[in-house]
């Protein structure tokens, strides 16, 4: 098994590249073989039912290879288009809120206030919450008739309400998610300010750094890795937004809050069209794939290792 | 410490404390309502102090007669220990081949593996279902642990901790002669103790509050879990509030106790590391 | 087709590695057996009592004594003890004995796990689902036809059943058991203050039921007269209780019939207009829930399905100081009366290995299950005395806090005159089209869509819906 798994080694290698290859090779095969059997193959055989004519996996006997038939209709409808883009708006609010924020917070409740722990624990709540009973109170307080909107229809404002109005239902799942996900941002990067030498802040600050300059020079850069992981993570997270949309709104109002990994499982499990739901999640799969990849290669520029 | 930084602590202290009870609010509905009989919680104007307090709704949890709440409760955590265990040997272990052998190839392995973060897991349901009939996990535990061992996420998140620590630390072992797994064992996993933590107490919440896995893998009710278990109190039509926000309140209380476990951990990574510099 | 079974072929080949090269991992989960607890056992005393008969019957009368049925049915089981009855039922029947496989209840737009397990070739024995859920079931070919069951047991299913039989493609999928027909229930104590007359079941039009909230809501005191719930089947009742199709002859959509307009609008009028009842935004912020008319006290009346009249017996849950009255469901002037009704079905997979067994077991089900005493309205074919004694015997007493009648109970669910129609649509996309109306029809409601623009867009999506459905 170590063999297979150990990259192809061209004519010179040195003796201690040699060993390092192997030493790779038996760390990391134990986790491909398995990652191949729960991960690699299923998502293989995703991709082989986006070219064929799959409906039902009980009836195969028609089973077509279809080519790119799937892909066009991907491409081509209009409903399936619109939930792109809204997978792209949703985005769009998610990321940049949950990395600023994450990181606000963070760095706030790493040394700045009192009762630390019992604050940090607070903001974490959300994340470790059940999303039912979650999805109860904010349609409550967002209501027409709640307390909030009363109150600010008795002082002369009109409040959308903001979980039924086409144009604020999507910005608004997005914000409850950046709510309900803070906390795991924060406690990572909680990790990671804490492993930033105190030292290093101690010297910038006797040659006269403000505190900015500080946060921008010396502790910004020293947990790059983590804004780099949890930009990907969080990015990759605003994909995949199915429990947290269907339990506020069920991609309602009309279509407002049908983004693709909605109108993903819809497809498949609603309309049974295995294949076409397989080929739009390509299509997601390779839009964020793309993101990745052009983050994987600008990280030499800011990610400090 | 200045008067002037003194107030400025002082505001931040607010600001965040009014931040951290609007992320706590939910949970005061939740566990007011599971005080309360289903027809009142819903009711308005809303009490904070139910009107006629019960805790039918809890003990109906544990003295019903069809379900063993108990059972359930018991397959849980020992689903997610098991999970928990494996994943820190076994992703720590991954994330240091990753993070600190220089072996070819390394970068377009973990590009792919990265990748597959992205892919919607909605697609892989039936695939996956087809691919546990055949090992004959479906319907044990160990469909939801072993792919849960994969999670590509705790890799990503390990590697980037182990990179962080400085390379000196594992040269100099090197130089004395450690091999990578001696390495591994003596020196890189006791430092990276926080982001340990920190998978440990993520990945206990993922598994604890996973509902799809143990919906479509598990069949046999006494193997079932407490995330599928509570969904099962409250049928499709007559839906009961307060036996919902109670077990919302029982399921919840674990991952309490683990947070503020793991809590210790992070604040001790200060201390513990102090190797660096 | 090849190239899934090599991909099934390779998995089973990885499953082989696994087993040799993961040793720790792929021992453990090869010891873990399957074995469940047949809830027959746990429900001791029935079961006991039920032995008993079992060994004084002989062989012949149980050709099925001791075969176990694996029965998968949604989460109804915990709410009550209806299923444990059914299982001891069966048991002293039949000899069967059920094991339960309980899944939670599957909302729309969420995947339904039985249907995945049966797709992935698991054997279940019993299935309980609606008839549009069973036509989903029957796409996927994971259902048995019962036609043939029935023959070999001599057992004449039109007869039971007639009309309420679940068919495709003029075979039969699914066995009827009890129907929940819709009703309207009334807070007497609202009509006793507002001085108005409790209605009667003769001529219960929906202009007569408009009258009516109207003359008992009263803003001030935030009272409604109404509550109807925000669902397709209610924003296409008048159509549904007109006869209209929602399929033309050639099988395109029939929704720029001028009825599902009129309908649409009508319903919307109730909460924007006449505000008769909370609006479409009231209802989806939650302040208004589903059923306020048990919770709040502040609802005079409410068309609902019939399985509410079981929850009225529930004052432990829903506890109140008011009386509550039934009518059968209004209908549209000019038509005869009818209400909605929706069936609840029995069936058997095509991978059970006891087919004969289960169709025994489903048997007993549909024709006894009602008996069991839990406001059930049977889906077979019942005799006016055999209607009026059922009614007399099991349901009366069900509600005597409420002081409802046997004539109030038959006025709404045994009455000849009526007809029954089905709740939902059936038919090519009946599922996609549900989720349309969902969709379009609350931004009407809503107010964020022109009626027009709804109408229009509801026709044109549920044809191109069609178009795709009947490309598969």
């Amino acid at each position: 098994m170590k063999q297979q798994n150990t990259p192809k080694r061209k004519g010179k290698t040195s003796l201690a590249q040699k060993k390092e290859n192997r030493a790779g090779a038996l760390f990391i095969a134990p986790y491909l073989i398995f990652f191949t059997v729960f991960t690699g193959i299923p998502f293989l055989m995703a991709i082989a039912m986006a070219f064929g004519n799959v409906t039902y996996i009980t009836k195969l006997d028609n089973l077509k290879f279809v080519g790119l038939k799937n892909f066009i209709t991907v491409f081509t409808n209009e409903e399936i288009l619109a939930s792109l883009g809204r997978t792209f708006l949703y985005s769009l609010v998610y990321v940049p809120l949950i990395m600023v924020l994450g990181f606000a917070f963070a760095f706030i409740l790493n040394k700045d206030v009192f009762c630390k722990n019992g604050i940090r624990s607070m903001i974490f709540m959300p994340y470790v919450s059940n999303m039912v009973a979650i999805a109860i109170v904010f349609k409550v307080l967002l209501g027409n008739g709640s307390p909030i909107i009363q109150g600010l229809q008795n002082m002369g404002f009109e409040p959308p309400l903001l979980l039924q109005s086409l144009k604020w239902a999507l910005p608004t799942t997005a914000a409850i998610a950046v709510w309900k996900s803070l906390g795991l941002n924060m406690v990572v990067y909680l990790g990671a300010l804490q492993d930033v030498p105190s030292e290093l802040v101690e010297a910038a600050q006797i040659d006269g750094a403000t505190k900015w300059q500080r946060i921008r020079h010396v502790i910004i850069p020293m947990v790059s890795p983590t804004t780099f992981f949890l930009l990907i993570s969080s990015i990759t997270g605003s994909f995949q937004n199915f429990t947290i949309i269907q339990a506020l709104t069920e991609g309602g109002p009309g279509q407002a809050t049908t983004v693709m990994s909605i109108n993903i499982v819809r497809t498949a499990f609603t309309k049974y069209q295995t294949s076409v739901a397989s080929a739009m999640a390509l299509v997601m799969f390779a839009v964020v794939m793309i993101v990745t990849l052009i983050q994987w290669r600008g990280q030499k520029k800011w990610v400090n290792y | 410490m200045t008067k002037k930084d003194n107030i400025i602590k002082w505001i931040l202290t607010i600001i965040m404390l009014l931040i951290g009870i609007c992320c706590i609010a939910p949970f005061i509905f939740m566990l007011s309502s599971s005080f309360k009989v289903s027809g009142d919680v819903m009711k308005f104007p809303w009490h904070l102090i139910p009107e006629s307090p019960t805790i039918k709704n809890f003990t109906s949890l544990f003295t019903n007669g069809i379900y063993n709440f108990q059972k359930w409760y018991m397959n849980t955590i020992v689903m997610t220990a098991l999970t928990i265990l494996i994943k820190i040997f076994f992703v720590s272990y991954t994330a240091y081949g990753f993070a600190k052998i220089n072996f070819k190839g390394k970068d377009v392995i973990f590009l792919v593996l990265l990748s597959a973060m992205m892919i919607p897991s909605d697609i892989m349901i039936l695939p996956r279902y087809i691919i546990f009939k055949n090992l004959h996990i479906l319907d044990s535990m160990w469909a939801l642990i072993l792919p849960s061992c994969v999670d590509v996420y705790f890799v990503f998140l390990l590697r980037q901790s182990f990179i962080s620590i400085p390379d000196s630390i594992s040269e100099a072992a090197k130089i004395d002669g450690c091999s990578h797994m001696q390495i591994y064992q003596r020196v890189i996993l006791p430092l990276a103790k926080p982001a340990v933590a920190t998978m440990a107490l993520f990945s206990f919440t993922w598994s604890w509050n996973d509902y799809t896995g143990p919906y479509l893998y598990i069949s046999t009710m006494d193997k079932q879990m407490l995330s599928v278990g509570i969904k099962l109190f409250s049928s499709g039509l007559t839906q009961d509030y307060g036996a919902q926000m109670a077990s919302a309140t029982i399921v919840l209380i674990p991952i309490m106790v683990a947070f503020l476990f793991c809590q210790r951990f992070f604040i001790e990574g200060v201390t513990s590391s102090g190797v660096k510099g | 087709m090849r190239k899934n079974h090599m991909k099934r072929g390779l998995a089973v080949s990885l499953a082989a590695l696994m087993a040799f090269g993961a040793v720790g991992c792929g021992s453990s989960a090869s010891t873990e057996t399957t074995g469940s607890t047949s809830a027959a056992n746990q429900e001791s005393g029935n079961a006991g009592t039920a032995e008993g008969t079992t060994a004084a019957g002989s062989e012949n009368e149980m050709p099925y004594a001791g075969v176990k049925l694996k029965w998968a049915t949604t989460d109804n089981a915990a709410t009550g003890s209806e299923h444990q009855e059914m299982v001891a039922m069966i048991k002293e029947k039949t000899g069967i004995e059920i094991e339960f496989s309980i899944t939670p209840t599957t909302k729309s737009g969420e995947m339904d796990k039985v249907l995945v397990s049966l797709m992935a070739g698991d054997d279940i024995d019993i299935i309980s689902r609606t008839p549009l859920q069973l036509e989903e079931f029957n796409n996927a070919g994971v259902l048995a036809s019962l036609d043939e069951l029935a023959q070999n047991a001599g057992y004449d299913m039109e007869a039971m059943y007639g009309s309420n039989l679940t068919k495709f493609d003029g075979q039969t999928y699914g066995m009827p058991a009890y129907r929940d027909i819709w009703l309207t229930y009334y807070n007497k104590k609202i009509f006793d203050d507002a001085g108005v007359e409790y209605p009667s079941a003769e001529g219960w039009t929906w202009e007569k039921y408009v009258e009516t909230a109207q003359k008992l809501t009263d803003a001030s005191k935030n009272i409604y007269g109404s509550f109807i719930g925000d669902d397709p089947a209610t924003m296409y009742v008048l159509a549904s209780q007109s006869g209209v199709s929602a399929y033309k002859e050639d099988g395109t959509a029939n929704f720029d019939d001028p009825i599902f307009r009129e309908s649409m609008e009508w319903f919307g009028s109730l909460g924007n207009e006449l505000k008769i009842q909370p609006s479409s935004l009231d209802q989806a912020s939650g302040t208004h829930p589903y059923n306020e008319f048990l919770v709040n006290g502040n609802i005079a009346m409410w068309v609902q399905g019939g399985w509410v009249a079981s929850t009225l017996a529930d004052q432990e849950k829903y506890p109140r100081d008011w009386q509550a009255g039934i009518l059968p469901m209004p209908y549209p002037e000019g038509q005869e009366p009818s209400s909605l009704s929706i069936n609840s079905c029995y069936a058997i997979p095509s991978t059970s290995k006891n087919k004969e067994a289960a169709f025994e077991a489903i048997r007993v089900l549909c024709e006894n299950q009602y008996l069991l005493g839990h406001g059930r309205v049977p889906s077979k074919n019942l005799t006016e005395d055999e209607a009026k004694s059922y009614v007399e015997e099991q349901l009366v007493p069900i509600f005597t806090h409420d002081g409802i009648t046997a004539e109030d109970l038959m006025k709404g669910w045994f009455d000849a005159d009526r007809n029954y129609v089905s709740e939902k649509i059936m038919g090519t996309a009946d599922t996609v089209i549900g989720q349309i109306f969902t969709e379009e029809g609350t931004l009407y409601l809503q107010g964020q869509k022109s009626l027009d623009d709804t109408m229009a867009s509801i026709q044109k999506r549920a044809n191109e819906a069609i178009k795709e459905a009947s490309e598969q």
